[in-house]
């Protein structure tokens, strides 16, 4: 556990140098979102948007392993290649829950300084899980990508993932967004569908990790 | 103590290591009882290996110089000042013994090698 | 002697190169220095000691004990600088200490920061503002603060100036002042290892070519200069190899002084690592 912990305070360390471009994205959207009218749609947006940023955010901790060839060293300290896999998985998850968690709280302060009302929780709840569930695939297919060709040429692949996934996303808002307008009719999908996604999420996460360590185990460094 | 190490002479470094704590050994400028330096801080400040003093400690300890006591260090052996005194004469011996057979080949007097001596023993 | 690695019959196949029966051991106590041009194998004998390699045919103790079966544990009590690879530049001493007091059961903080004032380094500066030698040095620091009782180096001078140079090989020589710590350092730069290095063991082409004590290498190996027809007489057993130039002829001979008995030639050189090196690779036999 020690390990994890370690090798995950080394990746937040590294992206140090991202904390002022990750205020200034936050306060941006967070201006973005004020200035508009359709309330329900920024909160919407704003979740999406902190989840699947923080999401992107945490994969560059690959890039900066790559460009110091932190790996080799890495491998050289009283870890197992499983614990290095398993450790990514845990910091992109939990960034991907932090963004996610920030875009719930932002949300809920411009719907309360705009509406001075309390927005409905489940509806963002499940705007988050969405989103999360948007980013995971990305994230799944992502990492195995990388740990197979490497950060440089999993960018190419990332900007096709990120166009492909910005797509899944947009469908998914976009159906989360009718299910909160039209509210009380699919009250029961509404219930239903977050706990799908939650158990996807989780099952996308676990299969991309197995194929992960399966890759990683096989690379010569 | 100054030891005096050239990486360029033809003599081996352990080997002039040990001469020179020998050197010190006899002229009682190390002493009986004092125990010298380990074998790796001598490495370090001389900056060679630990090998290299090691072998010269060795040496010195096959001909009686010095003594290790195991987890101690390395101590200038008692060894009897009589007995290096007549190594030491023997050796001087030796190197006449050929200065004089040179000699005689080459037809040099006695009184020019008492010259050459007396020259030699005033130098220093 | 008690040896902390023991590396039998290793071999390692790459496309376009290879590791040819690799059999090594470091005694206890010594720095064994691993030489040879760039490619001949160093690293990645090194990679295979540390297991960073995938697979390989052979045996490697480190300890006493399989450094496949007990990676970890024999983990904890090695210190590893490699030349290419460390954690991100973008990281100071600070956030490395914070990385490294979880990763390593012993890891000590306080003599990770006494070696990092000693070496003279700014504790919330990241590394990517550090000269080379300082950057040096950060991995030696960062490698020698868990107490390992075995150091591992690859090349840890190559495009240091001659200054810092000096520092890490007094670095090493005071970690080798425990005699229950060892080191096992390459270098294709010999003259950092002719003086301290206690072993040398020469890796050419994949192949050990020689593994000697530092003594019996550089006071008993000689270069015999001789002309073309002083070489015609000498018998092929009695050298290693000969580098052929137009004027004369360069042979690398195991016993200076046998040599000198047995043959009458006067110039004999006492070798450089880096001269015998060159004979041996660009020699003939």
């Amino acid at each position: 556990m020690n390990i994890i912990k370690g090798l995950m305070t080394k990746d937040l360390l590294q992206l140090k140098s991202y904390r002022k471009s990750l205020i200034v994205f936050i306060v941006l959207y967070f201006f973005i979102a004020i200035s508009q009218s359709n309330i329900e749609g920024i909160s919407a947006m704003l979740v999406v948007m902190l989840t699947l940023g923080f999401g992107m955010f945490s994969i560059a901790t690959f890039n900066y392993d790559e460009s110091s060839k932190a790996d080799k060293y890495i491998l050289t300290l009283p870890l197992t290649k499983k614990e290095v896999v398993l450790s990514k998985y845990a910091f992109c998850i939990c960034s991907t829950l932090i963004g996610c968690i920030v875009g719930v709280i932002l949300s809920f302060i411009i719907t309360f300084i705009i509406t001075k009302s309390m927005p409905n929780i489940l509806d963002i709840l499940s705007i988050g899980i969405g989103a999360i569930f948007g980013i995971s695939v990305v994230e799944a297919i992502q990492i195995p990508c990388i740990y197979k060709w490497g950060a440089e040429k999993g960018r190419l692949n990332m900007f096709i993932l990120v166009v492909l996934a910005s797509l899944i996303l947009g469908g998914i808002s976009f159906v989360a967004f009718d299910i909160t307008q039209v509210n009380n009719v699919i009250s029961l999908i509404e219930k239903i569908i977050p706990i799908i996604l939650l158990i996807a999420i989780f099952l996308v996460y676990f299969i991309s990790y197995k194929v992960s360590c399966k890759i990683y185990s096989k690379r010569e460094l | 103590m100054n030891i005096i190490i050239s990486n360029s002479s033809n003599i081996p470094i352990y080997e002039q290591i040990k001469e020179q704590i020998k050197n010190k050994i006899v002229s009682n400028e190390l002493k009986k009882g004092e125990m010298l330096p380990s074998i790796r801080s001598l490495a370090k400040d001389l900056r060679i290996s630990v090998i290299t003093t090691k072998s010269a400690y060795e040496e010195l300890e096959k001909e009686g110089y010095v003594e290790t006591v195991p987890g101690k260090g390395t101590y200038v052996a008692n060894k009897n000042t009589e007995l290096i005194r007549e190594e030491q004469l023997q050796k001087v011996e030796g190197l006449i013994d050929t200065a004089v057979s040179i000699a005689k080949i080459s037809k040099i007097s006695k009184d020019e090698i008492r010259n050459m001596l007396d020259i030699l023993y005033e130098e220093d | 002697m008690e040896n902390v690695i023991e590396i039998k019959n290793l071999c390692k196949k790459y496309s376009g190169f290879e590791l040819k029966d690799i059999n090594l051991n470091v005694p206890k106590g010594m720095i064994m220095g691993l030489i040879g041009e760039n490619g001949a194998g160093k690293t990645t004998t090194i990679k295979a000691i540390l297991n960073v390699i995938n697979s390989y045919d052979g045996q490697i103790k480190v300890f006493g004990k399989d450094s496949k079966i007990y990676e970890k544990q024999i983990k904890e009590e090695i210190g590893v600088v490699l030349d290419d690879s460390f954690l991100s530049e973008y990281l100071t001493p600070c956030d490395i200490n914070k990385i490294m007091k979880k990763l390593y059961k012993n890891w000590d903080e306080k003599l990770y920061f006494r070696y990092i004032e000693e070496f003279k380094l700014p504790k919330d500066k990241i590394s990517k503002e550090y000269s080379s030698g300082m950057k040096m040095k950060l991995k030696i620091a960062t490698a020698i603060s868990h107490n390992p009782k075995l150091l591992i180096l690859d090349e840890p001078t190559a495009g240091l100036d001659p200054i810092a140079r000096n520092e890490i090989l007094d670095i090493f020589q005071d970690f080798i002042q425990d005699e229950e710590h060892s080191i096992l350092v390459s270098s294709h730069i010999t003259s950092d290892l002719e003086h301290i290095a206690d072993y040398i063991t020469f890796i050419n082409n994949g192949e050990i070519v020689l593994t000697k004590t530092r003594d019996e290498l550089l006071e008993n190996y000689g270069i015999v200069k001789c002309s073309k027809e002083e070489f015609e007489r000498i018998d092929k057993k009695d050298y290693i190899k000969c580098r052929k130039n137009r004027y004369e002829y360069d042979i690398l001979v195991e016993n200076k002084e046998d040599f000198k008995i047995k043959y009458d030639i006067q110039i004999i050189d006492k070798p450089s690592i880096e001269d015998i090196m060159v004979i041996y690779v660009k020699g003939e036999k």
